[in-house]
């Protein structure tokens, strides 16, 4: 639409909006609805995982995890489908400084990497984050040195499980605490060392192939 | 009803929000209305962690709004590649031109 239409609605949409910020209780008040429900039984509960973000994401909403993992498996589901074969871009033609830095760098960017996937449990990081530092990296080798230098880093025929890694680690680890607790997605108190262990392998499946997601959603899109 | 001096931090994001949205209507380009979406998306991340800022901090809202994040991010890859398949089967990505061409 027009733009004088558009600032109009605008404004229009603004004015409840503010006004309904004017009427939340204060910025830095306990009585924010946000911390008046289901938060104050977070904070209650003895989180057995160490951290309370952790166990928040894994374990009182494990199961929204698991939709968010689906969520990015659909969106790579989807960009193939609608893949289209076409002629190859013409093969880039980097400078030497930035061939330079970017070989320089990479092998920081990858340890740092996996060093969030793997700490993500008790600091911040995680394995979406680390998913996300890795696929870029793989983007940033893609778009410096061509397609074809990033594509013989996907592993060949173990790519579909690879990719489903996120859902499939969500799963494995859901069925080892049916097994051990009665619960679906519980987390054994009494055996610390495969609590530790499913948390940590969480991590490490939803980093993986979320790493291996993004990176197969750039050369899917690049036309080949 | 408190002041709107107090509650700043909460009328900065929907003010980015109400950004967000005039870029979504206001222009006929479809990669600036994907963007317009992201705009509107990190408002909303903003202002639910913005108001997890107590007197000890709590970090429940940034639980929250990780499992936001990525689906914004999902969404997002998806609606580029439509946008591809779009550009590739009529050559623009103009909305009122694509009007017609419909």
């Amino acid at each position: 639409m027009n733009r004088p239409l558009a600032t109009a609605f605008a404004t229009g949409l603004a004015i409840p909006l503010v006004a309904a910020m004017a009427a939340l209780p204060r910025h830095g008040s306990p009585d924010q609805p946000i911390h008046t429900h289901v938060a104050a039984q977070y904070h209650a509960w003895p989180h057995e995982l160490g951290n309370l973000v952790t166990a928040v994401l894994l374990d009182y909403r494990g199961m929204d995890t698991f939709g968010e993992v689906v969520v990015i498996f659909a969106a790579l589901m989807v960009v193939l489908v609608l893949r289209h074969k076409e002629e190859p871009l013409p093969s880039p033609d980097p400078s030497p400084i930035v061939a330079f830095i970017v070989r320089l760098v990479t092998p920081f960017i990858a340890l740092f990497g996996f060093h969030v996937i793997l700490v993500g449990h008790v600091a911040p990081g995680g394995g979406l984050q680390g998913a996300a530092i890795l696929g870029g990296l793989v983007l940033l080798n893609g778009v410096v040195f061509g397609p074809d230098h990033v594509r013989s880093l996907h592993p060949g025929r173990a790519l579909p499980w690879l990719q489903g890694a996120g859902p499939l680690a969500f799963l494995a680890a859901g069925v080892v605490g049916a097994v051990t607790t009665g619960f679906a997605l519980g987390y054994p108190t009494h055996l610390p060392l495969l609590q530790e262990a499913m948390v940590v392998g969480i991590e490490l499946g939803i980093g993986i192939g979320g790493a291996l997601i993004f990176s197969r959603i750039y050369l899917a899109m690049e036309g080949a | 009803m408190t002041t709107l001096a107090g509650n700043l931090d909460y009328v900065a994001t929907m003010l980015l929000f109400v950004i967000g949205v005039w870029t979504l209507v206001s222009d006929p380009n479809l990669i600036k209305k994907v963007m317009g979406l992201n705009i509107m998306e990190t408002a909303v991340f903003a202002f639910i962690v913005t108001s997890g800022a107590l007197e000890p901090p709590s970090p429940i809202p940034h639980a929250l709004v990780l499992t936001g994040i990525v689906v914004a991010v999902s969404t997002t890859a998806v609606a580029l590649a439509l946008l591809l398949r779009v550009h590739r089967e009529f050559g623009t990505l103009d909305l009122d031109e694509l009007r017609d061409l419909w």
